[in-house]
């Protein structure tokens, strides 16, 4: 290791101070240098896996040899893609070998990672359908008819009124709370949109199997869409540091979450605790720079999600069994639950 | 074992120490409906 490298990892926004991964993996707060750092490793760990698994399943030894010194470069890459992500988890994870056009895809988006840092989020702009788009959504129309709705959604790729909002939500958060605003940028690599048609459903989603992409509600305005982004982005966070930690020894255990009706697994419930814990706070923020005419919405949506912390800290406090880093990071959004609904916001 | 360029005080977190399995095939829904994940 090199100390210039180490310093970097220690670096962190204008709020934190000095954070480290292994800090920032027992406390709720966003720090979005060590934020960086733990997506630098998680996606490393990704994007090797994958060049390899291709270079594994090449019959031509030239292509193959290419894809392993590609795989050998990308253990110093430090993002990934969805395309990436879905390669691993929607094609490699279950047995099947890509396609001619999507191994094309995924060695261009490794080739892209391997060739320079991570791009700033993309706002739409895409002009054909990336594969994993559609299957993010099925997912979502899974998840909807466990909630009994029965969902008909419509991807939208540019909109020009959804990505002014989106513009206009990034530049709110980096005003409300510069340190959170850093963590969306670190994972959100893009935000696509969909319709759902008349049919009252959830208007945000993200996959794992296309982690970076956050999918919004074509009408979501900018604070509603600044939310979002926080909401997702933290879910992101959350699947990287559960790949190197599990912090809930019985994550699979059913507990009472706030968000469903049906218990949930401990490791769901452990998701919503920590989007509802950074969204009170996101919300206090946002009271604080928005005009009086948005502060009742803002208000309200803060009160419910206090709320929501409140029964997910509940459920993992009766439930959860921890590993010492999960043990760290419930103890800290118990001080956080402790300031109360009115005063969250760190000063 | 393979190490990344990744140390924090405590611990060195390497490649080895990232599980790339997924708990749950399941995506995540958000809010603003009244059904989330």
């Amino acid at each position: 290791m090199s100390r210039a490298h180490a310093a970097r990892n220690e670096v962190d926004g204008p709020e934190g101070g000095s954070t480290t991964v292994e800090q920032m993996l027992g406390s709720w707060e966003p720090a979005p240098g060590a934020a960086r750092e733990l997506r630098r490793l998680h996606a490393a760990a990704l994007n090797t896996h994958v060049a390899r698994a291709l270079a594994a399943a090449d019959d031509n030894p030239q292509s193959a040899q290419r894809l392993q010194e590609l795989a050998e470069q990308l253990r110093t890459s430090s993002w990934t893609t969805p395309e990436v992500a879905f390669t691993q988890y929607a094609i490699l994870a279950k047995g099947r070998t890509p396609t001619g056009e999507q191994h094309s895809l995924v060695l261009d988006s490794l080739s892209a990672i391997a060739a320079g840092p991570a791009p700033a989020t993309a706002v739409g702009g895409r002009t054909s359908m990336p594969e994993w788009a559609p299957y993010a959504m099925r997912l979502f129309e899974d998840d909807q008819v466990r909630e009994q709705r029965q969902v008909r959604w419509e991807l939208v790729l540019q909109d020009e009124i959804a990505e002014r909002e989106c513009r206009a939500a990034l530049e709110l958060l980096a005003d409300a709370w510069p340190a959170m605003a850093g963590v969306v940028e670190a994972y959100v690599r893009e935000i696509l949109w969909y319709t759902c048609g008349d049919v009252p459903a959830s208007r945000s989603l993200c996959v794992a199997q296309a982690f970076g992409a956050v999918f919004l509600h074509r009408r979501a305005d900018r604070i509603e869409a600044a939310e979002h982004l926080a909401h997702e982005a933290t879910h992101f966070e959350l699947i990287a540091r559960m790949a190197i930690d599990p912090l809930i020894e019985n994550g699979d255990a059913p507990a009472r979450s706030p968000f469903r009706a049906e218990p949930r697994p401990l490791g769901r419930v452990l998701h919503a605790c920590l989007v509802s814990a950074r969204l009170t706070a996101v919300l206090e923020r946002l009271q604080l720079v928005l005009p009086a005419s948005d502060l009742p919405t803002v208000q309200r949506r803060r009160a419910t999600a206090y709320d929501d912390f409140a029964v997910a800290m509940s459920s993992l406090k009766a439930t959860a069994q921890w590993t010492p880093r999960g043990q760290r990071l419930f103890e800290s959004m118990q001080e956080l639950l402790a300031r109360g609904p009115g005063d969250v916001a760190p000063s | 074992m393979e190490h990344l360029p990744t140390t924090v005080t405590e611990v060195e977190l390497t490649l080895d120490d990232v599980n790339l399995e997924l708990d749950s095939p399941e995506g995540f829904s958000g809010t603003y409906g009244d059904a989330e994940d």
